[in-house]
Order: C-alpha cells, then structure tokens, then sequence
C-alpha cells in the first residue's frame, strides 16, 4: 500500500493550493481528484478577483500560490474594480478563458513533485482519532495527513424547477459519500446553497445593442512576479433585466426550487438569484447583467447577474425578454446547488479539524464561498498538514495582517450562517492591509516558510529598503522655496518649512520621479514610488488605526488555554461554564467571540487570569 | 480572598440607630444564619421575626427580622440573608463576631457586594456607575438622575446611538465591497445625512453632561467684585451660616471660599472671591489671580457693587462671561437708587431681594428634556468627546474608506462606554475606585 505525508482530496482551488504548499514543505503528497479535467476548473463565472476577493489572491501570490499565476496566464479582460476609491478597496479582478486558466493550473502543478490519481475517495481511515489513510474506488492508501476540499460536493443536490440531481457541478453527477461518514465520527454539518446561471451561445447574443465594458487600458498583473500579460484582450457588455423580465419570473415564481421550498438552505444574501432579487427589491425595475466571455475561442458566454433555479422553459422565456438577448440560444441551464458544509467552528486556526489529528478542511466544505476564498484556505492547510507531518512549526495568520488571516478567524470563532465571502469590511484594519501591498506585508512568512523563491525574496527585500530609505529621507528632506514653486505648493504662509514626504501627496503625478531623483539622487521601480505615494497618503490614518487595533485587542492575546475547567472560575454562570468548556478557547478574544459570552464574563474571567499572574 | 466565599457586612451606617441591617451573600448565607439557632425554616421573599441566640452562651443574641433572598433573585445573585436587628453597636459586634467565628463567612471588602452584582450579570457597567451616583446623591435631582440610569435609561440611549453608527456605516461599506451593483445616485448625500443624524445625537448627549455634571457636582456660581463691596456678607446670607469671614478691612477674603447651597433641590457651589483691585500685597495678589480663574470656570458669575460708592466699575466692566447677574449691594445704605433693569437690587445685610436674586439664579441654571438621559461621568463624557471628534471627521472626509473607519471609531467609544471593549480599563476602575456602600 502507497504511504503518504499529505493527501489533498480534490483538485479545484482549495486543493490545488494545498497540495503545491504541502509539496514545497517537502511532505510526500498526493492529489486525488476524479478527472484530469477538473483541476483548476471554474464551476461558476470566468472570473478571479475583485473587492476582497482580489486582496486574497494578491496574498495567495505572496505566499507562493499559484492562482495570481494562472489568472495572469490565462486573462483575457483585466479591471481593477473601485479605482475611483481608496487603494483600500480596490479590487483587482480578471476574466479568464476558463480553458486557457484550468491548463495553466495543470502546467503549474507539474512542476512540482506530486503524485496525481484519478479516482473518488469512499472513506477516510481513522484510528484513535488520526487520519490514517483513505480508500478510494479502486485504492487505498496510508497517509499522515488529509486536507479535504471536496467543494459543493458531500451531499450535493443540484436543482432546476423540480428537477433534482445528485452531484456537485452540473456535469459531473459523482457523489461524495464522506458526509455519512462525517456523521459517524460525530462532526457537525449543516447545508447551504449556491446558484448559478444558465450559459448563452454568444453567436446568438446581439451584441450591437448592448452596452461595451471595456478593461483597463493600463493593465495590473494579478501576480507580483507576472511581468507581462500576453493573451489578447477582449470585451464584456452589459444589458438589463426590464418590467417583461420580472412579469415572467414573478409569474412562475412557485416553480422556483427556492421559492418551492424544495431547497431550505440559505443562500449568500450579496449573491442572491434573480428571482431573489426580484422578490426583495420589488421596487427595482430593473437589474444589471454582465455579459461575459467564457474564453477566446468559446462560444458560451456567462450571464453574470441571473443566476437562477427556475424551470428550464421559465429561464428560456425570460432571458429572451432581455435586451440583446431576444434570440439567446442556452447551452446549460442555471440551477441551485445544495450542499453540506462542515461547521468551522470544529477547527482550528490552522484548518485541522479540533476532533481528527491531521484531517484538515480547506474551501466551500467549510461554509465559504468563492474561488479565492477556497485557494486562501488551501494554502494555509497544506502548509500546515505538511510541517505537521514534519513536526515543522504551523502557520497561523493574524487577523491584523492579511485578509486570508481574517476568513480563517471569523470562519473557525464566529462559524457561518449562510456562504462566506470575503469583504473589505470584515477587516479591521483595511487601510493597513491592502491588495497593493500584500507581498511586503508577508513577506516575512514567505520567507520563513519558503514559500517563494531565493531570487524574488532578495527583489522584494530590496523594493522594502528602498521604501524605508526612501520615508525616511524624504522626512529628512526639506524643500527650498524655488523646489515648491517649480512643484506648483504654496509656501507655507508661517514660514514653515515643508518636508517631501508631506509635501507628496500634493505633488502632480508628472513631478515625481524628477523630485525624487532630484532632492534625494534615488532612482526608484514603480513598485515603491507606488507603496510610496500610498505611504504618503494614508501614513497618518494606518498610525491611528493601529492604535485602535491596538486597544480593540488589548487583552486579545492573553493566554486561557492553561483553563481546563472553567467551573474553577468563581461566579460564572452555570451557562457560560458550559460554553467555554465546548468552545475551549485558546485565546481571551476567542473567548469574547463566543456568542452568549457576556462583557461582564470577559471581566470575570479576565479578574481570574490577572489573579493568578499576580500568585505566580 | 476568595470569590467563592460568604461574605457580609453592615449595610446601614456606624452608629445607634433604631434598626441596622446586615447583609449576608453567597452560598453558604443560609447556613450562617442557622448559626444563631433559630427557630424557623427561611422562606425566600418572607420577612420573619425570630430570636438570635449566641451558640456559645446559649443566651439571646437579639431579636431580628431576617429576610431571605434566594439565588439568583437576589442583588448580588447570590444567595443573600439579611438580618435586621436593633442598631445597637453591643448587638451589631455580637452577632459578626458569630458570624466570623464560624468561618461559614468573612466580612466583604470594599465594593465587593457590587462586584458580585456585575459579575453575575445583575448589572452591567453603566448601571453599576448609577448605583454609585445614587448612593453618593444628595439632592433630588441627583437621586433621579443616577435612579433614571440604573434603570437603564442611560445604556439604552448608548445602544440606539451605536446603531446608528452602525447602520451609517452599512451605508458606506455597501458602496465599497459591491462596486458593481447599481446603487442609488444619492447614496453620498444619504450617507453625510445619517452621519449628520449622529452629530446631533452626540452633541445633545454632550450637552447633557454639561447639565448631568451641574446636578451632580453642583452648579458654580462666583461672587465678584471690588474690595469691600459685601461678597462675604451675600454669601453668609445665601447660606444662613458664617461661612466667610466678615470684616470691613479691604481684602479679608484672600482665599475662595467655597460653600455648597441647595436651592430648589439643586446644588449650588457659590465660591467667594478676592476682591478685584490693583493691589502691591503678594498675598492678594495670588488671589486675585485664583478669582480670575474661577469666574472664568463659573456657570454663573454674579458681579456685585456697592451702591452707596458711586464709582465707574472699570474693574468690574472687564468681566466676561455668558451668564453674569449683576447686583446692586447695600440698597439699605442709600435711597432713591437707580440702577438698570437687569441689575437686582439687594441688601445682603438686610436679607432684602435674595429671593430675586435666586429666581435669577435658577433661570440661568441649564434644563434638559426630561425624556433624555442625562450623564454625569467623567469616563462618559471623555468618550463622547473622542466620539464627537471623530464623528466631525467623519463628516468633512472625502475618501469614503476613510469616511469608515473614522465611524468604526465613533463606534469603538460608545463601546467603551457600555463596557464592551477596554476589559483591562473596566476592570482596574472596578478594582480601584467603587467603594460602594456594602
């Protein structure tokens, strides 16, 4: 029998980035997935990226994933969303020819030293709560450690108008048997649901009447280390839905797979189905659609905006109501898919389960949804099942340094209630940690877990000291009067004198290299000059917000795991005893995120820490 | 000091006095109580009068009146026994010194039964804060305002303000996390509105901690005015005593004397003052310059002159301030005075116009609505001013992630007030500061 370090269980976008991280730990790894086609498929639209989404895979990049890599690989319309909002929130975001993107994933994983079999896993081995090995249709094999990414796939059922088939992704009816299995090992689930939208002959769209969307002129790279992007660029449109639209779908509203009661699990409330959208924003007269391209040579397009689990001849009808679309012919029918999720309060901060050692979760299985979001998760836990294996030290990422950091903490202390997606909102410190500058910010964690290679550590090491020298002289440097007339400030009226780096964020963007070089004799890459501006911007604002992390989270990382029994607590509610000991906290914040805790009980329990400090 | 313990203390004060109640909590509180031998089963909620006996001599302790209050109906949400006995201090010592000879339970710190309260979620931190003021509370305005509070009404007022900044908020972050969505065209203007809203909101609270800090600490009112001209002679009026020093020798008063008055069951701290003159005396040279500090830190200034000296009241013209009643002293001295419609006309000596004189004074003491709660702690306050701060940037910020987060921290201080963040802070000022009346 085939032994194994780390076995990653399916090859989409959690278990691509898994098994590379567990790979470059150097665990002995294998990949199981069903079909060589399914490896780094896209199941919903052709995009990565966006707001939120875009900083994910600007870190995944830094850490050395490979999505960034294969979005550039395969981008074929590139926009970075909310440009004419802070650098905060901008998005980064691509559509990709899905053909182009999924052999780019597969180019990728060949290079490294993993072992690839097609086949379905039937059952997870355990002994005396240990992953031990697995068994698929036609194998078995030992293992030290599993991440399981199995996506939409345990439990999933896929509906359209009453129609029901078992399976994950409309063309693949393969049934991941592991649920009944979960419920023997005495893990808990729950089921949510996601929907998507019928597919369009793009031959068959009238494009002249259709509004133009173009990318940008000016094109960003997903990856840091991508030079260039080399695939032609093409177009998206936009059309809206009208009154005739929502006559339809209100009319054959009951035929619904939602609205039938035929599924009951909740959807993501900020990706809702057109005929949720329909019924909640009655008073919309119409919705925006986004047509776009599934690939450079595909004659399918993705009708982003309408997605749906109506009755085939109801989604027929309708989209035909749609401008440009009167005579779209439908390739695939959109549908719901209903699925079980494991609730991700059972795991810990680095994605292993608390109940089996060395069985890891990492994408939809866990409550989330999103490609950017399962690759986040599947890096960290294949870097964790591998230095587990290798008693190396675990990753866990701060909530206050990376947005990947933020998902895991929300996810595993607050669980989820219906799918998770990421948002700038979620995360405390936004203006600290951005898209922009995601492969400084972990670039200490790159390095001592060898994520990325000798030649780009030492390039993004040198971009850092060019900044920090370049803050620091700047500060140092005051402009002369004839500097500030020819950069067009006024001199202070006090006779105060201005420094450069205060004086940036006034500065015509023409001016600044010449200013640099002038004042400071620095040449410097745009990288820094654009960290740099953005420093220069937001300096002030990161300072204060600091602070407040810093006093939000004061008592955050006080350490109660030494606590095995909360009843030793004196005047703990019988109630909050019995929460803790479930939840056993590691942390005092993790114990002020369990809900029901009240403050006075964070006060009671942090009197009790104080007081045993005090007899130590 | 254990958590755990039984603990108990004189809940009345020191002293003879017809009844004195002690009071027992925690779980061992039923079996202290049997110490004494009595007679009866304790029924929660019953009062019942029975006997104390000494265990030791066998002998009648006292007789009391015991309630027994059970766990978690309780204030501290312990089991809680109290004893009422005769406020006589032979009884009080003879029944804690059986209390504490039994180690079924030891006298309470300072606070602690409090402490207990909050910790066992009877009250939360806004309301523990009330308790104190009500406690500490001398005038009816005082009492009803820390009452209002420990009611809740306080914490209420700070739970709807916070979502508020919540939901302002919400509006900002749809516009930054859905680019894509078409959103309403006015969403900007929506957005300054709510957080306008918020404002105002802070601003009213702010204004009632100008009112709150009066109630609670009493209104300052300086006496001002030139050497001699009856300052101290008004003050010992207002307030029936000799708490100034009387003379006619120019400057008697150096130091501000400072004496605390209840008219119309609010507290007024009428401060006395040097009298204002060019002088070459050091000593009085310091305290005129203490007189100019406190009239500029006064609610009320009351400008006083003697109208037998007719003299242009250069000094006096000097003063500024928003609320100023000027006083004519001495009206006794002089017939036929004439003086302007806003000048009241007394005499301290006499006891004539002080009744004029205080209607003037309470028409300048600051009202509220009765609807809103009214704040008078200082933690409160130096949150809703950073609030304050924050909410103004908020408002005149351009860049909406900015615009958010400077509503994450409006958000932050409210949570601060309600005890929510800041654990470490909460608990040092629980430790150090309520010595609440056990």
């Amino acid at each position: 029998m085939k032994s194994y370090d780390v076995i990653v269980v399916g090859a989409g976008h959690a278990g691509l980035e898994a098994a590379i991280a567990a790979c470059k730990t150097g665990s002995k790894t294998l990949l199981i997935t069903k079909d060589i086609n399914d490896i780094g498929k896209l199941s919903c639209n052709p995009a990565i990226g966006g707001v939120g989404k875009g900083t994910i895979v600007r870190e995944v990049d830094a850490l050395g994933g490979l999505m960034a890599e294969a979005a550039d690989m395969s981008a074929i319309h590139c926009k970075v969303l909310n440009q004419s909002k802070g650098p905060a929130v901008h998005g980064p975001r691509v559509q990709v020819d899905r053909k182009l993107y999924t052999k780019a994933a597969y180019n990728i994983l060949s290079k490294y030293n993993i072992d690839v079999c097609y086949d379905t896993v039937e059952q997870l081995v355990i002994r005396n709560n240990t992953i031990v090995g697995l068994k698929t249709a036609e194998h078995s094999f030992l293992t030290k450690s599993c991440v399981l990414t199995t996506g939409t796939f345990l439990n999933g059922i896929m509906h359209c108008g009453s129609e029901k088939k078992y399976g994950g992704r409309i063309d693949d009816n393969s049934r991941v048997m592991l649920s009944k299995q979960f419920k023997d090992i005495d893990l808990d689930f729950d089921r949510l649901k996601t929907g998507t939208p019928a597919r369009i002959y793009a031959n068959s769209i009238n494009y002249s009447v259709l509004d133009k969307q173009f990318g940008d002129s000016n094109i960003q790279p997903m990856s840091y280390f991508t030079d260039s992007i080399n695939v032609p660029q093409t177009t998206c449109y936009i059309t809206r839905t009208n009154s005739n639209t929502h006559d339809i779908i209100k009319n054959n509203i009951t035929q619904s797979a939602i609205y039938s009661g035929a599924i009951t699990s909740k959807g993501p409330r900020y990706c809702p189905s057109i005929e949720d959208k329909i019924t909640r924003f009655s008073e919309k007269d119409s919705h925006q659609i986004f047509i776009e391209p599934e690939g450079l040579n595909s004659n399918l397009v993705y009708p982003n905006g309408i997605s749906t689990s109506l009755p085939k001849h109801t989604q027929h009808d309708f989209i035909r109501t749609i401008k440009g679309l009167e005579q779209a012919e439908i390739e695939t029918y959109g549908y719901a898919v209903e699925y079980d999720y494991v609730c991700p309060k059972q795991l810990k901060p680095t994605l292993e389960t608390k109940k089996i050692k060395g069985l890891f979760l990492a994408g939809q299985i866990n409550g989330t949804t999103g490609y950017e979001e399962a690759a986040g998760q599947g890096l960290l836990a294949g870097i964790n099942a591998g230095n587990q294996v290798l008693g190396l030290d675990s990753l866990i990422l701060n909530r206050s340094e990376s947005y990947i950091g933020v998902m895991i903490d929300d996810l595993i202390n607050k669980g989820v209630t219906e799918p998770y997606r990421m948002f700038t909102s979620r995360v405390e410190n936004r203006l600290s940690i951005r898209a922009d500058n995601a492969i400084y910010r972990l670039y200490n964690i790159a390095k001592d877990y060898k994520l990325i290679n000798n030649n780009h550590l030492l390039q993004i090491n040198n971009e850092m000291q060019n900044l920090d020298s370049l803050i620091t002289s700047s500060k140092k440097y005051y402009l002369t009067s004839k500097e500030l007339s020819y950069l067009e400030i006024p001199s202070p009226k006090n006779g105060d004198k201005i420094n450069l780096f205060k004086a940036f964020p006034q500065l015509n963007s023409k001016h600044y290299h010449n200013i640099i070089k002038s004042t400071l004799d620095k040449k410097i890459n745009s990288n820094v000059l654009n960290q740099f501006i953005i420093t220069t911007k937001y300096e002030g604002h990161i300072q204060k917000e600091q602070q407040h992390i810093d006093r939000l989270y004061k008592s955050k990382n006080i350490d109660i795991s030494y606590i095995d029994n909360f009843k030793s607590i004196p005047s703990l509610s019988h109630e909050t005893i019995e929460k803790l000991n479930t939840f056993k906290p590691s942390t005092f914040y993790e114990a002020s995120l369990i809900s029901g805790i009240t403050p006075s009980a964070m006060i009671t329990i942090l009197a009790y820490v104080r007081k045993n400090q005090q007899l130590d | 000091m254990n958590d755990n313990d039984t603990i108990f203390a004189l809940a009345t004060p020191n002293g003879k006095s017809g009844v004195a109640i002690i009071r027992i909590s925690g779980k061992d509180a039923i079996a202290s109580i049997e110490l004494f031998n009595i007679k009866v089963t304790l029924k929660p909620r019953y009062a019942h009068y029975c006997t104390l006996h000494n265990p030791t001599t066998g002998c009648v302790a006292d007789n009391v009146l015991l309630l027994y209050f059970q766990s978690p109906h309780s204030f501290t949400g312990e089991d809680v026994v109290e004893i009422h006995c005769h406020g006589s201090k032979a009884v009080i010592e003879e029944i804690t010194s059986i209390l504490l000879s039994s180690k079924c339970a030891r006298y309470a710190e300072a606070g602690e039964f409090t402490k207990r309260a909050f910790f066992n979620n009877k009250l939360d931190y806004v309301q523990v804060e009330a308790l104190h003021d009500l406690i500490e509370s001398e005038t009816p305005k005082q009492k009803n305002l820390a009452l209002d509070n420990l009611n809740g009404k306080l914490s209420r007022q700070y739970t709807a303000l916070y979502e508020s900044i919540i939901e302002a908020r919400a509006f900002c972050e749809v516009f930054l996390d859905f680019p894509d969505d078409d959103l309403p065209d006015d969403l900007d203007s929506q957005i300054n509105s709510k957080i306008r809203q918020i404002q105002n909101q802070i601003d009213s609270l702010l204004l009632s901690a100008d009112y709150g800090r009066q109630v609670k600490e009493g209104i300052k009112v300086a006496i001002i005015g030139k050497p001699n001209s009856g300052k101290s002679t008004l003050l010992n009026a207002l307030s029936n005593k000799d708490a100034a020093i009387v003379s006619d020798i120019e400057g008697t008063t150096r130091d501000i004397i400072e004496v605390s008055i209840d008219i119309k069951g609010q507290q007024y701290n009428f401060y006395d003052t040097a009298g204002l003159r060019d002088t070459d005396n050091i000593i009085e040279t310091i305290g005129i310059e203490k007189t100019k500090k406190i009239y500029k830190n006064a609610d009320i200034v009351i400008v006083l002159f003697d109208i037998s000296i007719n003299n242009c009241n250069d000094i006096l013209n000097c003063i500024i301030h928003p609320n100023i009643i000027y006083v004519a002293n001495k009206a006794d001295l002089v017939k036929n005075s004439y003086v302007s419609r806003e000048t009241i006309l007394i005499s301290a000596i006499k006891g004539d116009g002080l009744e004029t004189l205080k209607q003037r004074i309470l028409s300048l003491s600051l009202s509220t609505n009765e609807e809103l709660p009214v704040i008078t702690r200082q933690r409160h306050i130096h949150h809703l001013h950073n609030a304050q701060d924050h909410i103004n940037k908020a408002l005149l910020e351009n860049d909406l992630t900015i615009k958010a987060s400077y509503l994450i921290y409006t958000g932050n201080e409210l949570l601060s007030i309600l005890g929510k963040i800041d654990f470490e802070d909460i608990l040092d000022s629980l430790f150090s500061s309520f010595c609440i009346g056990k």
